[in-house]
């Protein structure tokens, strides 16, 4: 297992979200798992990213009852947060084609 | 809106702190069930399950914190944890707290009273449009020495059309009035009215709150119409709404008793030129006007003032330049047919320069400067208090270094502290000032200009708060960064004290002698103006005005002449003269049999606030020849000079019969076309008595008595003879060196006023209540306008600078305190440094003199130093005193001397104490320690 890359939490966080609301732990389960374990979250920074993509207007936190009928905070993406994740991803796309093109180059 | 949600959320996280924790406690709770839960599913045991959750997510604490201070609230959190820890550690020590509180509050309260007098005097704007640009236009005696002397309207005119410098100039002249009442029997109101051009009220850029202002129509049309004060509205009209057209009747010689009729009234804060001035009108209605604006040269057409707006990026210097210009070309257009002309140089002053009055200013500029100095000990005294705290906290902060706060964190809760300490002494200080600064406002509002508008505004509460921040910082700051310095190996280590303790002790040392110098500065300021003082008490008046009551009358206005009486003018005036001398001689009577009285007699003003600008010709010499400078007639009643214990230096003092001497002198037709020689054979001469100041300037080896002069020799000529020679009185304060007079008869004029001066055996305030009932039953309808005493008013002269030297010496001495306590602080902290070295002395056979000694002679460097580093330093200041000082040079030996020593002395208790406490060491305890 390996810490996430520099800068890409929130990237990741807002890419989780556009499927469904969720909670934080849903959240790391599906990093862990989309990348098959390789990535794992820190609890720490994770509601940390929570609060600065809040302020920046990205994501919206609520308090919803789980199935189970606990209260849990749901984080939704917001209009702004997909259009940042559009740029981020396209940015991130051209990073990741570069690195490829060197490595192979 | 992220920005504002980001603000919203942040202050939720600040005031909702318990909320915003419970919700992150939640979250993680939240988190680490579900992770536990999944554990357990993947077999593990329900404990183990929610063990490794936990140490997955680590300290909650740790990430709770992390949370928190990814946000900017967190910084706003840590000023208040740190605010809270500053009271809280200064609450430990109330010692130090109370005196840091009480010199801090002292500093700056006698700093925010100061400024509040500085903001109402000098930066309050006045009640006009662009202040700044408005100007007052004199014209400038030169020859007489006399710069404010007012100008004809052509002159004013002649201005106003070539002028390039300024963007329009008005004209104006006030003089007394009196309001009369609808009511005749009620007590006429005094009050002062000024003639006004059109454009007066455009110039100045004022705005009235009821009706108009008064206009060029106006102007044109003569108008017999009034703009009136605010106070006037509330006073004499009771501040009736439908004030506008009511009728105004004016007792004054200036209009002819025509009745006015109000067309506005101004705001609350306006006055112009002098907040005595109630009533404005038209220059037009006065009755000679047209008579006066047709001449420039005698002293009779030059009546009026100019007020003038400068034009848009003038200066008051270009102005003077160009009018100096404009008055050469006029000199040489017009030619003066008067001899006392005073010829066309213009002095242009700011209008605030003229409301102020001349060195209050630069006064008021000084006081605030010595006061920021004294504030500054305070600072030096603070800062000394906190780094000797901060010493015996070293431990504390080398403890918190090693558990991981940085070096910035440590700074900034020491700045936190000072901050503290200075906005909590700053608001006892602002407290003190509201206080104070009423007081002052009291104590100088006869003697200062615009005192009534001294309030604490919200200019000196920025001021206040300002100045809180700053000294917060500056006794703060060094103290800071010299704490957070310490080594953490070096510190911990038990009594290694050593390294630090050198560099905090020359610190320390530093603000010690800093202080002291800085107290020199202020000593020996206050020292010049203390002894100026006392060379001015050591003035002769030429009289003696302890025991005279000086009681200012004014004479009611006659009825017209009848029919009858105007065939016979000079008879009537004569007859009318006479019947006023002899009631005004009953008056004297009347008071003179008051028990406690001595003697009573007349004077015009006592004492001369105007300038002298009379001028004189000697019959035989030539006009050139004949010394100008200034010159002032006067008038006094038979027993004024043995009344008022003036000497007699030649011939005798006037007599009762020179009054009527002076009635047939005043009405005797006078013959304009002959030669002066001719005049002089026919004239019936005014007998007047010369102070030695006029017999020095024209008679200078000649006696005097019995010599002949005139004024006005190529017209309506007036004849004087001299006959006698009396000392000289400082009438106008004892400061301004007494000017050349001549003293006429005295005679009441009708209307008029004069002061009654009586000699009392008693204290003369006592008697003034039976001294008015006597006035009134004697002549009724003469209004007593005061009654002071005459040494009272003899020092008002001077109280601006008897308050100007009180106030600095009081600056002083609080500087001297302040830095007493700084020495103080400095010789014990010193001496608790050096207790085993003292204790080993003492153990080795040094006496409890010689110990004393050692610490006075250590302690007496920094202040020794200070002083020779003040001494150079007020060698240079005090010449900022220069105009202030009377008959003492800024360089004064013996001030600079006994201020020294003074300081020294103080030094030297202050180091004598603590040394007190240093021979009184017990060896035994002090080498255990």
């Amino acid at each position: 297992m390996a810490d996430l890359i520099q800068g890409t939490l929130d990237m990741l966080i807002l890419r989780s979200l556009t499927l469904a609301p969720m909670h934080g732990f849903g959240i790391t389960r599906r990093i862990e798992q989309l990348s098959k374990g390789v990535f794992t979250v820190n609890p720490g920074s994770l509601l940390l990213a929570f609060q600065r993509l809040e302020r920046a207007g990205l994501i919206d936190g609520e308090w919803r009852e789980t199935e189970n009928k606990r209260r849990a905070r749901y984080y939704t993406i917001t209009a702004r947060g997909r259009k940042q994740l559009k740029e981020e991803s396209a940015d991130w796309e051209r990073r990741v084609a570069a690195i490829e093109r060197l490595m192979h180059a | 809106m992220p920005t504002l949600r980001a603000i919203s959320r942040g202050l939720r996280a600040l005031f909702h702190r318990d909320e915003t924790n419970r919700e992150l406690d939640d979250e993680l709770a939240h988190y680490i069930e579900l992770s536990a839960a999944e554990k357990e599913r993947a077999g593990m045991s329900r404990a183990a399950a929610l063990h490794a959750a936990r140490a997955e997510v680590g300290s909650a604490e740790s990430v709770k914190e992390e949370v928190r201070s990814g946000g900017w609230e967190s910084r706003v959190d840590t000023v208040r944890r740190d605010i809270v820890l500053a009271v809280r550690s200064l609450r430990r020590t109330p010692t130090f707290t109370a005196i840091a509180l009480l010199t801090l509050a002292l500093g700056v309260g006698a700093n925010t009273t100061m400024f509040s007098v500085v903001n109402a005097v000098m930066l309050r704007p006045l009640p006009y449009r662009a202040p700044n640009d408005l100007v007052l236009v004199w014209t400038n005696d030169v020859q007489r020495g006399l710069p404010r002397e007012a100008t004809a309207r052509s002159t004013i005119l002649d201005w106003r059309e070539r002028t390039r410098t300024l963007s329009d100039v008005a004209y104006f002249t006030t003089q007394r009035a009196a309001a009369l009442g609808n009511d005749p029997s009620s007590p006429r109101e005094r009050t002062r009215s000024a003639l006004s051009s059109g454009n007066l009220f455009a110039v100045l850029g004022a705005d009235p709150v009821k009706g108009r202002v008064i206009t060029a129509e106006d102007e044109s049309a003569r108008a017999n119409v009034a703009v009136i004060s605010y106070a006037f509205w509330q006073r004499h009209f009771s501040g009736a709404p439908d004030v506008l057209g009511k009728t105004l009747h004016l007792d004054d010689d200036a209009r002819g008793g025509q009745p006015l009729t109000v067309i506005g009234v101004m705001p609350r804060d306006f006055y112009f030129p002098d907040k005595l001035t109630d009533v404005w009108m038209p220059a037009t209605t006065y009755w000679r006007f047209d008579r006066e604006s047709s001449e420039r040269f005698p002293s009779w057409a030059r009546r009026w003032t100019a007020v003038a707006r400068l034009a848009r990026g003038r200066t008051v210097h270009d102005a003077s330049t160009e009018l100096a210009g404009i008055g050469k070309g006029l000199a040489t257009q017009y030619v003066s047919t008067v001899p006392d002309f005073p010829g066309f140089a213009a002095s242009v002053v700011p209008v605030l320069d003229f409301v102020t009055g001349p060195g209050l200013q630069s006064s008021l500029w000084i006081l605030f400067a010595a006061v920021t100095m004294v504030l500054l000990i305070a600072c030096a005294n603070v800062a000394n208090l906190l780094i000797a705290r901060s010493a015996t906290r070293q431990r504390e902060f080398v403890l918190r270094r090693a558990l991981g706060a940085d070096r910035a964190r440590i700074v900034g809760q020491l700045v936190v502290e000072s901050l503290t300490l200075a906005v909590t002494g700053s608001a006892i200080g602002l407290f003190i000032a509201t206080w104070s600064t009423k007081l002052l406002a009291g104590v100088i509002a006869n003697y200062v200009p615009r005192a009534d508008e001294i309030t604490v505004d919200a200019r000196v509460l920025v001021f206040t708060a300002a100045t809180a921040i700053a000294v917060g910082l500056i006794f703060g700051i060094l103290p800071a960064l010299q704490s957070s310095t310490a080594d953490a190996s070096d510190a911990l280590r038990e009594g290694a004290r050593a390294t630090g303790a050198v560099h905090t002790r020359r610190l320390r040392s530093a603000l010690v002698l800093a202080e002291c110098a800085i107290a020199m500065v202020l000593l020996a300021g206050a020292g010049l103006l203390m002894k100026s003082l006392d060379r001015l008490r050591a003035v002769d008046p030429g009289f003696a005005p302890r025991g005279v009551l000086t009681v200012r009358l004014e004479f009611p206005a006659e009825p017209p002449p009848t029919a009858a009486e105007l065939t016979q003018t000079s008879a009537t005036a004569q007859a009318r003269a006479r019947a006023r001398t002899e009631r005004a001689e009953q008056v004297l009577a009347s008071v003179a049999s008051l028990a406690g009285v001595s003697a009573a007699g007349y004077s015009d003003d006592l004492f001369v606030n105007g300038q002298g600008n009379e001028s004189i010709t000697i019959p035989g010499r030539d006009e050139s020849t004949i010394p100008a400078g200034e010159l002032n007639e006067a008038a006094a009643s038979a027993d004024f000079f043995t009344l008022m214990h003036v000497r007699l230096r030649a011939g005798r003092y006037p007599t009762r019969d020179d009054a009527a001497q002076k009635i047939r002198a005043l009405w005797t037709g006078v013959i304009t076309d002959m030669p002066l020689a001719e005049k002089e054979r026919h004239a019936v001469f005014e007998p007047v008595v010369v102070n030695e100041a006029f017999a020095r300037r024209y008679f200078p080896n000649e006696s005097a008595v019995g010599k002949r002069f005139c004024i006005d020799p190529t017209n309506k000529t007036y004849w004087y003879e001299i006959v006698g020679v009396v000392g000289d009185m400082h009438r106008q304060g004892l400061e301004k060196a007494p000017i050349p007079e001549y003293y006429g008869p005295y005679i009441p004029s009708a209307p008029g006023r004069a002061d009654l001066l009586v000699r009392t055996s008693v204290d003369p305030a006592s008697l003034a209540a039976a001294i008015t009932e006597r006035v009134n039953k004697a002549w009724p309808g003469v209004t007593v306008v005061s009654a002071l005493p005459a040494e009272a008013l003899l020092g008002g002269f001077s109280a601006q600078r008897a308050l100007q030297a009180w106030l600095l010496a009081a600056f002083a001495l609080l500087a001297v305190l302040l830095a007493a306590v700084g020495i103080f602080g400095l010789v014990q902290y010193a001496v608790s440094e050096r207790t085993r070295e003292i204790g080993v002395r003492v153990a080795l056979g040094a006496s409890p003199g010689e110990v004393m000694s050692l610490v006075i002679r250590d302690g007496m460097k920094m202040p020794a130093l200070g002083l020779a580093v003040g001494v150079a330093a007020a060698f240079i200041g005090t010449r900022a005193l220069g105009r202030f000082l009377f008959n003492v040079t800024p360089t004064d030996p013996v001030t600079f001397i006994a201020v020294a020593l003074g300081l020294l002395i103080v030094a030297a208790v202050a180091c004598y104490v603590p040394g007190r406490w240093a021979a009184k060491t017990d060896p035994m305890t002090a080498l255990r320690k």
